[in-house]
């Protein structure tokens, strides 16, 4: 009854059995089967300086002449004296003069990275204000401001004033009032490197040009044919000039000078673009504090403060004497 | 009963008999044709009316699921060995690498924002500590990039791997210039920690988000019950229970010695699946619980406050402003986050825990992190009142409740519960990986063992209708 047949069919039966658990079996236990990720395709996008409008959004602002010469300010009329109840007399009783100023442009208002001490010829200026008024130079209260910053922070009462590479215009008279011109700057242009140096901003057509937001040397640029770049930092403009995100800057040559100091890949254009006088801005309402620092600054211009301070030099050897050539105080113009 | 002979002399009759079997004749249905077309329905199903052909399909189905039983218990402790080990190398490594790429980064621009601020040359202790922050995101990252299987994980480890030259190349470049005393290092150094900011930390935020989805993910599935291999086994022995029945029904014979060691050691593989999967679930909870959900919370409050360090230092090196502004906004954010003691990191780590040893290291975190805050309230009030270098001597100072004092204090103290926590997820990785010791062999041979006793117990059945 047993025949090889059969026990070698119910083998093969057995052998199936056996094949097919497995087989099951080696399913439900291992179908994970990984797909590796594809292979990503990044972009290289060029790092840029926090808070660049690129291109940079511009508020409409036509040429404003209706005030005639803005660089005229109120006449010193009663000196130096501090009458009681005057603008000065509150400062003097706060123990400290509010100032507005830039830490970051190199010679003018700027951290001595060795020091920390700040530094630059706004910085000196607003000292000889508070030494005029406190006979201490040290009585200042400095507050880090950007270019978009000034107004309304003499307009809210943030400062007393603001000392910061500010151009005087009617544009900014509306809302502040300006102290007698404390210096004559040029907006002119650096570009970097090969770069052939260009006099004027029509030579730089389609090409990416940076400056401040909110100053006066962007609205420039946007009127040009030139693509403006904005930047909160006026140093921010030096660092995407070295790395090529930006062909060239355009501001005034108080800045442009001390970008080259830094570098000597940066080039300076020699024609002035436009004049650009800077005053110190103070509330409308505070003539009487308008009147006293014009009084500060005649003595100033006056009794070799200005040129001295024009010359000083910093720790690397650099005075705006040396980047921008010898120059005297622009003279005051009152209303 | 008949007397509890041997079956041979039972043989012949049951031989005679086997096309109408008592038994066999219910399942016989009404309209159901005894020659089918389909012959080997028809084979199987003459078989199984016939007892020896009966026992031959029982044996052949014992067999299929004593051997599924084995193949899908050892598939499942293999799996599951593989798993924990994916836990602990795989997964476990990626997450912990994510979490040391994102930690580093933090701290590296904490340390380089604070060295900067220092002014000059940097202390040569702070750029160890850069350049260590920098090796251990780039070597982690590697890690990463090795064990990520998301394609929202590859893409964040490829924007790292981009960006993190680009960082240290631009803060090479702030180091330089901030060294001959030039202005524009600043520069440099906010735009590197503006790429930090929005770049390279949001990566490093999404791979850790990634990587610890995917440690979850293989903890869930190490921590699951058997259920394949525990269905089989039931069946296994429900099909065991049924002969022995229907054997002792048939041949008045209790207990079949081959059915009965091959129920045994069924059982047998049912508890020992059944204990040590539970036992390495239980592990993989709590390596999970205290260990990397725990972490996961340590290290958000930990970057948290790196951030906020970094935060502090950019404020003043941003030198005022409204980019400064915006810094000083990230540190409030981030502060706030740490001292949020209902939903913040440092409130969900300490309600998870159950380490006596961590309780105390989490209070004084949260002091620390208050009483930094405070410093940081007093250095803000300095630098408004154009008190810079004050403000900038107590950011720095490593005194009591000096700013760089606090928050060094703070990372170390989180550190530490991370290490500890860290701790625990190794140990009870391992200890789960431990209780599965010798499973796969045991189940595997007790498979075989029930196999050999079903089959042997029932061939003698067999055997005996020959």
């Amino acid at each position: 009854m047993k025949t090889p047949q059969r026990a070698s069919g119910r083998f093969s039966r057995r052998l199936l059995a056996v094949a097919v658990a497995c087989g099951v079996l080696a399913t439900v236990a291992g179908c994970g089967s990984d797909m590796a990720p594809e292979l990503p395709m990044g972009d290289a996008a060029p790092p840029m300086p926090v808070g660049v409008q690129d291109p940079a959004e511009l508020p409409d602002v036509t040429e404003d002449t209706s005030c005639g010469d803005a660089t005229a300010s109120y006449a010193p009329s009663s000196g130096l004296n501090i009458g009681s109840g005057s603008s000065m007399a509150k400062i003097k009783a706060n123990g400290v003069l509010k100032v507005g100023v830039d830490q970051n442009t190199y010679l003018f208002g700027y951290r001595d990275p060795s020091t920390n001490d700040l530094s630059g010829f706004d910085v000196a200026i607003a000292r000889e204000i508070a030494k005029a008024i406190f006979g201490d130079p040290s009585k200042i209260q400095y507050k880090a401001i950007s270019s978009e910053q000034r107004v309304p922070f003499v307009q809210q009462g943030e400062v007393d004033m603001v000392v910061r590479t500010m151009t005087m215009n009617c544009a900014r008279w509306k809302d502040v009032a300006f102290s007698s011109e404390y210096f004559r700057a040029h907006q002119q242009i650096a570009v970097y490197g090969a770069h052939k140096v260009v006099e004027s901003l029509e030579e730089l057509k389609g090409e990416r040009v940076c400056a401040a937001t909110g100053s006066t040397s962007i609205r420039k640029i946007a009127d040009s044919a030139a693509t403006p770049v904005a930047v909160p930092e006026w140093t921010d403009c030096l660092v995407m000039l070295q790395q090529g995100t930006v062909d060239a800057i355009s501001t005034d040559n108080a800045i442009l000078a001390g970008f080259a100091a830094q570098d000597d890949q940066v080039k300076l254009s020699t024609t002035s673009l436009s004049e650009e006088p800077y005053g110190i801005a103070i509330s409308l309402e505070h003539r009487d504090l308008v009147e006293y620092v014009n009084a500060v600054l005649e003595d100033l211009r006056n009794n070799g403060t200005w040129a001295a301070l024009y010359a000083k030099a910093d720790s690397s050897g650099n005075s705006l004497k040396s980047l921008l050539g010898p120059a005297s105080p622009p003279a005051a113009k009152y209303k | 009963m008949p007397t509890g002979t041997t079956g041979n002399t039972m043989a012949p009759v049951s031989s005679q008999q086997s096309g109408s079997s008592t038994v066999d004749i219910p399942r016989q249905r009404g309209g159901s044709p005894v020659v089918s077309p389909n012959g080997r329905r028809e084979r199987l199903l003459g078989r199984g009316r016939s007892t020896p052909g009966r026992l031959t399909v029982l044996m052949a189905v014992l067999a299929f699921l004593a051997l599924a039983s084995g193949v899908a218990g050892v598939a499942d402790v293999v799996s599951r060995d593989d798993l924990i080990d994916g836990v602990a190398d795989g997964s476990g490594r990626l997450g912990l690498a994510a979490l040391e790429v994102y930690q580093s980064l933090s701290d590296a621009d904490a340390t380089a924002t604070s060295a900067f601020l220092a002014g000059g040359v940097e202390s040569p202790e702070l750029r160890d500590r850069y350049d260590e922050d920098i090796n251990r995101a780039s070597i982690q990252l590697a890690t990463a990039a090795a064990s990520i299987s998301t394609q929202e994980g590859a893409d964040a480890v490829a924007r790292l791997s981009a960006d993190l030259p680009v960082y240290t190349g631009l803060i090479e470049n702030a180091r330089t210039y901030n060294q001959q005393g030039l202005p524009v290092g600043a520069a440099y150094l906010r735009e590197a920690s503006g790429l930090m900011q929005e770049r390279l930390l949001p990566a490093a935020q999404e791979l850790q988000d990634n990587a610890g989805a995917q440690l979850t993910e293989t903890q869930d599935s190490a921590a699951t019950l058997p259920w394949i291999a525990l269905a089989f086994i039931l069946l296994t022995l429900g099909v065991l229970a049924f002969t022995q029945i229907d054997l002792s029904k048939r041949t008045n014979r209790t207990f079949n010695v081959g059915l009965l060691a091959g129920s045994i050691a069924m059982v047998l593989v049912l508890g020992w699946l059944g204990v040590a999967s539970f036992l390495a679930a239980g592990h993989i909870d709590s390596g999970r619980d205290r260990g990397s959900a725990q972490i996961e919370s340590l290290a958000e409050a930990r970057i948290a406050a790196l951030q906020a360090r970094s935060a502090e230092s950019v404020t003043l090196i941003a030198r005022g402003g409204k980019s400064a502004a915006d810094y000083e906004a990230s540190f409030v954010q981030q502060m706030n986050l740490l001292l949020d003691t209902a939903n913040g990191p440092l409130a969900k780590a300490k309600a998870a825990n159950t380490d006596p040893a961590l309780t105390p290291i989490l209070d004084q975190a949260l002091t620390t992190a208050q009483a930094w805050n405070e410093t940081h309230a007093t250095l803000r009030g300095d630098d408004q009142r154009g008190e810079y270098t004050k403000a900038v001597e107590l950011a720095l100072s490593t005194e009591d409740g000096g700013a760089a004092k606090l928050s060094r204090q703070l990372d170390d103290l989180l550190a530490q519960a991370i290490q500890s926590a860290g701790d625990h997820f190794r140990s009870e990785t391992s200890a789960a990986s431990n209780s599965l010791t010798g499973a796969g062999i045991g189940v595997g041979l007790l498979a075989v063992v029930c196999l050999a006793g079903a089959a042997n117990g029932l061939q003698r059945r067999i055997a005996e209708y020959r």
